[in-house]
């Protein structure tokens, strides 16, 4: 019965660990619409590429939906959804500004940034401790660029606002589910 | 009743029974090797994604006599490299000309009887984001979106591939990639809707969101209504000034500029909350555009 029990939760902190990894790609790919400005001209095949990403997380997420059966899996459960809604809410940033020239002001800031969230994401499915302090340095950059240049370059400067506060979401979630984690380890 | 996409599958699986029913048939008569290339190349070219029988069955077919050289050039002669590519060329002729001409798929019918789920799935899933807003329903919420995440597997993403049909393709990826903005955007609704605003806020806004959710559950049904190529009772409502009367409402509950705001998470939230309510419009209207 025991044995039983571990290799369930065992399973569980396998798909758990997917479907991590399935969020830090979709975040990357998204990242790149900053980053890597030469999207446009590449548009239906970048689309495509955030398709397959999207249906392998939501396949991920519905498969784990079915094992999961305590209260401990189920927050789990929970913040990995949040964190994917956190992920939708931030990258809406894609669609606002429409010169996509701003970007290469915070050209820096945004890569460090598509590198952090990555990294924590993978140290989440790892459970290896997570690098929190980073994130929060990059969020604070970020912010120094947002007050320093954006905030008068921008046309709708809000958007970063969003874009920001998002972030600290992303952060705050991330942080809860390494304690949840850290609690059942 | 069977629906669109278990008749497609149906159709499809009619077809390779068909086709391999006469590979095997002719194989005795027609093959040089003896053996089984022919039937096997028949099958392998009509795996092929929906829409793109012909073009992704040629390019199998290049893949298939490639890997046959290659593989017959080292360990065979001449001759029975000649024998297995001819096999292999007539049982992919075989595959691809049924795979095209025999019950081909309906891609069109196909493609808005699969998204009609999804977009009754979206107005559901909106109302409960409106009442979780207003009445920190959450199991309702979780349960919408569970159940639209379970129909968003079924997107069809075939449209995305090579080959499929050119004078399609243009308007269904457009359409597909519409839908992928309207269900980010409903989950990006969802994570600020789970935040708990101060009461006297919300209340503010409250009568203009319960009117607008009323509008956008009926937008939502009215373009599956357009889908199902039925004729609309009554036009489609547009909600902009929905929108513009939560806006004006807001900021008549909060006359602070810019600078302010991101001292109050409350007020950048409901801002937030504002946009996505906009580009929820503005994707929606695009949507019925393009079915229009």
């Amino acid at each position: 019965m025991i044995r039983l029990k571990t290799l369930h939760d065992y399973r569980i902190k396998k798909l758990f660990a997917t479907c991590l990894r399935a969020l830090a790609k979709l975040q990357v790919t998204l990242f790149d619409f900053y980053i890597k400005r030469h999207w446009m001209a590449r548009y239906p095949a970048y689309e495509k590429k955030l398709y397959h990403q999207r249906m392998t997380l939501l396949h991920r997420l519905q498969h784990l939906r079915r094992v999961t059966n305590n209260k401990k899996d189920k927050k789990i459960m929970n913040g990995i959804e949040h964190l994917h809604e956190i992920i939708c809410s931030l990258h809406q940033l894609r669609f606002r500004v429409s010169d996509y020239s701003i970007f290469e002001i915070c050209d820096r800031e945004m890569t460090a940034l598509q590198k952090t969230t990555r990294l924590v994401l993978l140290q989440l499915s790892k459970t290896s401790s997570m690098q929190t302090a980073v994130v929060l340095e990059k969020i604070h950059a970020f912010e120094a660029i947002y007050h320093r240049a954006l905030h008068v370059v921008a046309p709708d400067p809000i958007v970063f606002l969003f874009f920001i506060q998002n972030l600290y979401a992303f952060y705050d979630e991330t942080l809860e589910l390494s304690m949840i984690h850290d609690k059942s380890t | 009743m069977i629906n669109r996409l278990n008749q497609s599958i149906i159709r499809r699986g009619i077809r390779i029974l068909l086709a391999l029913g006469l590979a095997f048939i002719i194989n005795p008569y027609l093959s040089k090797t003896y053996s089984y290339w022919l039937p096997i190349s028949t099958l392998f070219v009509m795996m092929t994604a929906t829409g793109s029988a012909l073009y992704q069955g040629i390019l199998r077919y290049l893949l298939l006599v490639s890997v046959v050289a290659v593989g017959s050039f080292f360990v065979s002669s001449l001759s029975e490299l000649n024998a297995r590519l001819y096999d292999v060329t007539l049982g992919a002729l075989l595959g691809i000309v049924i795979n095209v001409t025999i019950l081909p798929d309906r891609v069109d019918s196909v493609f808005r009887h699969v998204l009609i789920p999804i977009l009754e799935a979206y107005a559901v899933y909106f109302s409960a984001i409106i009442a979780l807003l207003l009445q920190r329903d959450f199991a309702r919420a979780e349960k919408a979106k569970t159940s639209l995440e379970e129909k968003l597997t079924t997107l069809p993403g075939w449209v995305f591939e090579r080959g499929f049909d050119n004078a399609l393709q243009k308007g269904h990826r457009y359409f597909l990639i519409k839908m992928g903005e309207t269900s980010e955007l409903l989950f990006a609704m969802h994570h600020l809707a789970r935040y708990s605003f101060d009461p006297h806020l919300l209340l503010k806004v409250r009568k203009s969101l319960i009117h607008l959710e009323r509008k956008v559950r009926r937008f939502f049904i009215a373009l599956t209504t357009v889908l199902q190529l039925k004729k609309l009772n009554v036009g489609i409502d547009d909600f902009s000034d929905d929108i513009r009367k939560i806006e004006k409402n807001f900021k008549k509950a909060v006359p602070l500029k810019l600078e302010m705001m991101d001292v109050e998470k409350d007020y950048v939230y409901l801002i937030e909350l504002i946009y996505d309510l906009k580009d929820l419009h503005d994707a929606m209207m695009k949507m019925a555009m393009a079915v229009r």
